[in-house]
């Protein structure tokens, strides 16, 4: 059954991971060859550091991507398919949610061949290292985490995705309105914090997101 | 009578000899016009200046600032604002700033960009200076009046030091970024002093920063292939006439060649190997060490790098080094690695996410 899921679903997500691991591949490499000479080992550091957000926006990019290519079929076709199916509806989730999973990975792959060889081709800096490793890793744990939000989201009903409009809508409102009144207080930037802190949902995608590091 | 007029008689009567009275008066006559003419335009220009100085006078604290009218309220709340913070980090020296005068304008036409102000600074002769745009909120116009104030205060210890700076004084403390910042200057600096410091050599640190009170610093802070360097990026301004002297250092390697040619370099255009962030953190740790005196004990200090931050920090400079020198070291960015908590937590939240998927009523 999961075989089978993971081939349908394939034919609906591979031009997505396709150009996901062109990218993926392509970034470190152009990372490294575009910092070929750096100024200094602190502009290496700085720019790399730039390159970083191109990580985070691709492992989000992946994980929006394949969850909601995940669910689109089901969706135009008003999950009659599904509901044709001798299976469980968990069951059913759970196949979508781990065929999900399974093509995060080649693009995961890519970064992590794409940094090893950038790394390893290119001299780097005394006093500085290279972290081919937990870049991908992070990135790994970013797309998953990026997935499984946005395939909940996708999953949820017409009403559920109000909600998570409605109180994203209800935090902006609020901010805007206690800046009316002149009060200082941080709505948005205190949300951001919860989400964005340590154990919060996107934590993982906060932090040092970088090949080149002390 | 005016000083143009008296002028205009001696400078007549020079030659007054050689023409007669009534030809004498006819020139005077005739230049009358002219002075009259010049007289009008200092006037104009005077009153045009005068004009453009905003009306209103607010007055908070140490700080005087000029306001357009309508710009009072804003005025007075980043000037309280900025007070505050001025006198608290810099304590009875921020009086200095008493005869400072700011200024604060409408900028450009109200219609077009209601959102922006005129910052400027009003000089001895009334004249406007370093005049920029900024946001038309207390925020914005607090900040500026706090770095204008902080780079007043820190022009009074000197060109040398200034330049040393390579800004105003911070009016706060250094923050984790920046400790990480530096932290990441010593580790990756190409110059030997500064891998000292970062091996524990206290003394190393203080040359890194160029504050170790050597005779000809340079041959301290930089060894002989840094020289060379140093020569061939310092040293293209006075190459011409020198040519063949920066051609044994620069091709040749001479360091003998190299050592002339930096000995020729103005001291204050070579830079001692750590960078500004590194130095205004020394600065700013000395300020923290030495709390609302310091800067009053700074300007009272000999005209020694060295002595004026041990004189902020109110203890020695070796001792303030060795505190920025373990705090620089202590101070670590976070590893690129992620932690198994935050992987722990990934995990846990893609298994949330997921049983909410699970949960759906979408098709049930």
């Amino acid at each position: 059954m999961f075989k089978a899921i993971l081939k349908t679903q394939w034919k609906w997500t591979r031009l997505a991971v396709f150009l996901a691991v062109v990218v993926a591949f392509t970034m470190p490499l152009l990372s490294m060859n575009a910092n070929a000479l750096p100024e200094s080992p602190r502009t290496l550091i700085t720019n790399m550091q730039a390159w970083g957000a191109g990580y985070a926006l691709l492992a989000a990019a992946l994980g929006l991507l394949v969850a909601v290519l995940a669910w689109s079929s089901d969706h135009r076709g008003h999950h009659v398919y599904a509901l044709a199916l001798p299976v469980a509806r968990w069951r059913y989730v759970l196949l979508r949610f781990g065929a999900g999973i399974v093509f995060l990975l080649p693009a995961i792959i890519a970064l992590g061949i794409s940094a090893e060889i950038a790394t390893s081709t290119h001299p780097i800096p005394q006093g500085l290292h290279a972290y081919p490793l937990a870049l991908t890793v992070r990135f790994a744990f970013a797309a998953l985490v990026a997935f499984a939000v946005f395939f909940a989201i996708s999953a949820a009903s017409a009403r559920a995705a109000g909600y998570i409009l409605g109180a994203i809508c209800v935090v902006l409102v609020a901010q805007f309105l206690t800046d009316a009144a002149g009060l200082n207080w941080q709505i948005v930037s205190h949300a951001v914090d919860i989400l964005m802190g340590y154990p919060g949902i996107l934590a993982v995608f906060s932090g040092r997101w970088t090949l080149i590091d002390v | 009578m005016s000083a143009w007029a008296v002028l205009l008689l001696f400078g007549g009567a020079r030659h007054g000899a050689a023409q007669t009275q009534a030809e004498y008066r006819a020139r005077v006559q005739a230049l009358i016009p002219v002075w009259k003419a010049t007289s009008a335009e200092r006037r104009a220009a005077d009153s045009v200046r005068t004009r453009a100085l905003p009306k209103d006078t607010v007055r908070v604290g140490v700080l005087l600032v000029l306001a357009d009218s309508g710009l009072n309220d804003l005025a007075r709340n980043a000037a309280s604002r900025a007070a505050q913070v001025i006198q608290a980090r810099f304590g009875e020296s921020a009086d200095i700033l008493r005869t400072h005068v700011f200024a604060l304008s409408k900028e450009g036409g109200a219609s077009q960009r209601p959102a922006i102000v005129g910052i400027a600074e009003v000089d001895s002769s009334g004249r406007v200076t370093r005049g920029q745009s900024d946001m038309m909120t207390v925020d914005a116009v607090t900040r500026d009046l706090e770095n204008r104030s902080a780079r007043v205060l820190g022009e009074r210890l000197g060109p040398a030091f200034a330049k040393w700076l390579g800004s105003g004084l911070a009016d706060d403390s250094a923050t984790t970024e920046t400790w990480i910042g530096v932290r990441i200057d010593l580790v990756t600096s190409p110059y030997h002093v500064a891998r000292e410091c970062y091996a524990g050599n206290v003394s190393a640190c203080a040359d890194a920063l160029g504050i170790a009170d050597e005779n000809q610093p340079v041959m301290h802070w930089y060894d002989e292939t840094e020289r060379r360097i140093v020569a061939m990026r310092s040293g293209w301004q006075i190459r011409t006439g020198r040519e063949e002297l920066y051609r044994q250092c620069a091709t040749q390697r001479v360091a003998a060649a190299c050592d002339a040619f930096v000995n020729l370099i103005a001291p204050d255009q070579i830079q001692p190997p750590l960078p500004f962030p590194s130095r205004q953190n020394l600065v700013q740790l000395a300020f923290d060490l030495g709390g609302p005196g310091a800067l009053a004990r700074m300007l009272a200090a000999p005209n020694t790098r060295r002595e004026q931050v041990a004189a902020a920090a109110g203890i020695s400079a070796d001792s303030l080094v060795s505190i920025w020198q373990r705090r620089a070291l202590e101070t670590r960015a976070p590893n690129p690695s992620i932690t198994w908590g935050l992987a722990a937590a990934s995990l846990l939240w893609t298994a949330i996410c997921g049983a909410m998927a699970l949960g759906s009523s979408r098709w049930r």
